[in-house]
């Protein structure tokens, strides 16, 4: 370690000696712009360099010093590549990183106001997955999930559609993070829902007379012995001057719990109320309390903008596979005037994180979608303006230990998801988010994919692509059934 | 230099040529559109069919012409959306050539997700195009950069920067300017009542935009009904949107003289066209040959009631 050490030293003098002589900044003088904007943010301690870029063309140095550690870059086509080792020599858990950016301007380095990068203590899932995706409309061609190692820049499929005949695959989801228990769904050729756990793939059938459609959207029970899903019939428009373009929406929809190792589905009749929409179903850590959404069922799709989801919950007992008969109220979308969505409560059971919009159910569509957050120990609301961009915010998911959040935001162009890291602290206070880092500092501004339901993990995801599209083709699948 | 390394680079400077030929912006060249068109009144092919009439439309001609070819419903206009790159392309071209901006850029979206490259240039410059006309500058942005890295295409997306974040530029530009106003005042949702209803209100927003109104009433014409396109007159003729009837519509409105005598009158029908109708009506109640019409609305509606 300490021969690490002493060569990141030298190779840091040995950069440092390069740069040519520098004209201090006066008090006031102006900020670089740099993109992604990591000034101020807070990260944790093992997250991959935060590479950075000063636009093309602008050539320029970074110097970043932390506890008499200093490390200075030169740029290359106007950005800062940050080798992994000195990144994490640098990187201190619980410390300030300063930057200072020098720009070359007329022959000379003009230096710029530095700025901190604030590194926590709390470190943070290792994985994050997610769904690359067109942020599109009604066609799709290449589609996949995967996973990204937020310690490096390694991003590899958990399974892609070029294996199981370019069908549409979705709703991945896992298990407290636990990378050995996930399903997700795949739709149109090859349909069904696939649940990996205990080493072994299931193929599920998941249409039954008694609900509206297959199982849409999950949240695993901690157990593991069941999903909680909803159904629904699902429609969208397109806007002619609105600048959310799309509205998707359903008709109608329902709660439903799946029992993994009884391949049944039941409900209550709360929980499937005709005259009204339940969705976005999820449980509390301690898998007691059933979280979902429910909005009276307007006229669709005129109606649209009378859609507004309230927060539920109502027990649920694990052990008799059974549901309590009372309704509580979290949020009240008619107190509020607006709708939330994709209630998340954190694993420590302190925090209910939620997408508020003004209407509708696909917040990922509505450029006032805001992260909000209710303190479950006092209700306290929380705004989350140190979180929220000028465009989508939303689907959210929490880090293990509670510290971290990661979510999609539309607001780097206004139409493709990026993911966004913020730490929440222990009392909810949220600091400036930043940007998943990339080794290209071009990835996000080319990629013409969006990021889509990014959910932390605590290790890879290691089943056999070729086995699940194996199954996908011929397995016929166990026919679910509604209890 | 050897001879071998000289060969080597005239084989390469070639490629480039070969390779900025192929992939260089296919200009829309309505006139050769039209010169070109082989006229098959046994067999249609809807995307020629849609692309001549787009070229009509273009060259402002789709309303006097459109029934001097043979045409096939409406679908000759729009044709039926079967998942296909080919079709999309189509459909995006000939909504944005309407004025329906949400449509051009959501076929836009659509074929360039089909296409097996990551971006279709044709599409990603639709895409820019509608982005610049509805202002949403940091998308257009990030498309303008992806185009810019399409080989032969660096000149025609760099031509696109001046307009961002310039909404006086995007207004003044001779193409992207009428389509900006073409965007409708209110929102509703696209095509769930009917593209003509969509087509009303971008006329109300743009009037001057008359490619709208005659897509609009060829559409009724093509599809034979007969009152929409008269609850179309009775909204838009007189005014700016429609100041006089162009030939087809002039000879439709021939039609309503059966319930309304003076009709024609009206809406300034020539005394000469509605003569014409008056012979092509006996042409036929005497048996006799209409072909000599056979270029007006009247064979149209009357081949359509045969079939």
């Amino acid at each position: 370690m300490r021969k690490v050490a002493s060569l990141f030293s030298i190779m840091a003098l040995i950069a440092a000696s390069c740069v040519p002589k520098v004209e201090y900044p006066a008090p006031d003088a102006a900020e670089a712009a740099i993109f992604p904007d990591y000034k101020a943010v807070t990260v944790p301690p093992n997250i991959a360099p935060l590479n950075f870029s000063l636009g093309e063309g602008t050539k320029g140095v970074a110097i970043l010093e932390n506890a008499g550690k200093k490390l200075v870059l030169k740029s290359r086509k106007g950005g800062f590549s940050i080798p992994e080792n000195s990144w994490r020599e640098i990187a201190m858990p619980g410390s300030e990183i300063s930057v200072t950016v020098e720009i070359k301007e007329g022959g000379k380095y003009v230096s710029r106001s530095p700025f901190s990068i604030f590194v926590s203590e709390d470190r943070i899932d290792p994985y994050v997955a997610y769904r690359l995706i067109d942020p599109g409309y009604e066609t799709w061609n290449k589609i996949g999930l995967y996973q990204r190692c937020l310690e490096n820049f390694s991003e590899t499929p958990i399974i892609t559609n070029d294996k199981t005949d370019r069908n549409c695959m979705n709703c991945h989801s896992f298990k407290g993070r636990d990378p050995g228990t996930m399903m997700f769904h795949m739709r149109a050729t090859n349909g069904g829902t696939y649940v990996w756990k205990d080493g072994s793939i299931e193929k599920l059938n998941t249409k039954t007379p008694q609900t509206i459609s297959a199982l849409v959207y999950p949240y695993w029970h901690p157990s593991g012995k069941y999903i909680a899903f909803s159904v629904n019939d699902i429609a969208q428009f397109f806007h002619s001057t609105n600048p959310n373009r799309i509205e998707v929406y359903d008709y109608k929809s329902d709660v439903v719990v799946y029992d993994v190792d009884n391949h049944r589905v039941s409900s209550s009749p709360m929980l499937m109320d005709t005259t009204r929409m339940e969705t976005f179903p999820s449980f509390s850590p301690d898998g007691k309390t059933l979280y979902y959404c429910s909005t009276k069922r307007p006229d669709m799709p005129q109606g649209y903008k009378d859609v507004k989801y309230s927060i539920c919950s109502m027990p649920f007992n694990p052990e008799t596979f059974s549901f309590g008969d009372k309704v509580d109220t979290v949020y009240n979308a008619i107190r509020t005037g607006k709708d939330a969505t994709f209630p998340r409560v954190s694993p420590d059971g302190r925090f209910l994180l939620f997408a508020e919009t003004a209407y509708g159910c696909f917040a990922i569509w509505h450029k006032d979608s805001e992260l909000r957050m209710i303190d479950l120990k006092d209700g306290t609301f929380h705004t989350l303006d140190e979180v929220n961009g000028p465009d989508a915010d939303s689907y959210h998911s929490w880090s293990g230990n509670s510290r971290w959040i990661v979510w999609a935001s539309r607001r780097i162009d206004g139409l493709y998801s990026r993911l966004f890291i913020a730490h929440i602290d222990k009392d909810g206070k949220a600091s400036k988010p930043f940007l998943m880092p990339q080794k290209d500092l071009e990835h996000d501004r080319m990629l013409m994919k969006s990021y889509n339901v990014p959910e932390f993990i605590s290790g890879p995801v290691l089943f056999d692509q070729d086995e699940m599209a194996d199954m996908a083709k011929n397995n016929p699948g166990t026919d679910v059934t509604f209890k | 230099m050897t001879k071998h390394s000289l060969t080597c680079l005239i084989l390469s400077i070639l490629s480039l040529m070969t390779a900025c030929k192929c992939e260089a912006p296919s200009s829309f060249d309505p006139e050769k559109i039209i010169e070109s068109y082989l006229d098959d009144d046994h067999q249609v092919d809807y995307l020629k069919l849609s692309r001549l009439n787009m070229a009509l439309a273009e060259t402002g001609q789709l309303a006097d012409k459109a029934f001097t070819y043979t045409q096939a419903g409406s679908d000759g206009i729009l044709v039926p959306w079967n998942m296909t790159k080919e079709t999309g392309k189509l459909l995006s071209d000939t909504y944005w050539s309407m004025g329906h901006i949400a449509f051009a850029q959501r076929m836009a979206m659509e074929t360039n997700v089909l296409d097996e490259q990551d971006a279709n240039p044709e599409m990603v410059n639709r895409l820019i195009e509608t982005n610049l006309v509805y202002g949403a500058y940091p998308v257009a942005e990030k498309y303008i950069g992806i185009l810019e890295n399409i080989h032969g295409w660096k000149n025609v997306a760099q031509g696109y920067r001046p307009f961002l974040n310039n909404d006086e530029a995007v207004e003044a530009d001779p193409v992207l300017g009428p389509k900006r106003s073409c965007i409708p005042k209110t929102d509703f949702i696209s095509m769930v009542r009917g593209v003509d209803e969509d087509l009303k209100d971008i006329i109300r927003a743009n009037p001057s935009y008359h490619k709208a109104v005659e897509y609009l009433g060829v559409m009724y014409l093509l599809d034979c009904d007969m009152d929409k396109f008269k609850d179309m007159l009775d909204e838009f003729y007189g005014t700016e949107a429609l100041p006089e009837l162009p030939v087809s519509f002039a000879e439709a409105a021939c039609m309503f003289s059966e319930i309304d005598k003076g009709y024609w009158k009206k809406v300034g029908v020539s005394s000469e066209v509605f003569k014409k109708y008056n012979d092509f009506k006996s042409r036929i109640e005497n048996k006799l040959s209409p072909d000599k019409y056979k270029n007006t609305f009247w064979y149209y509606i009357m081949r359509v009631n045969n079939q």
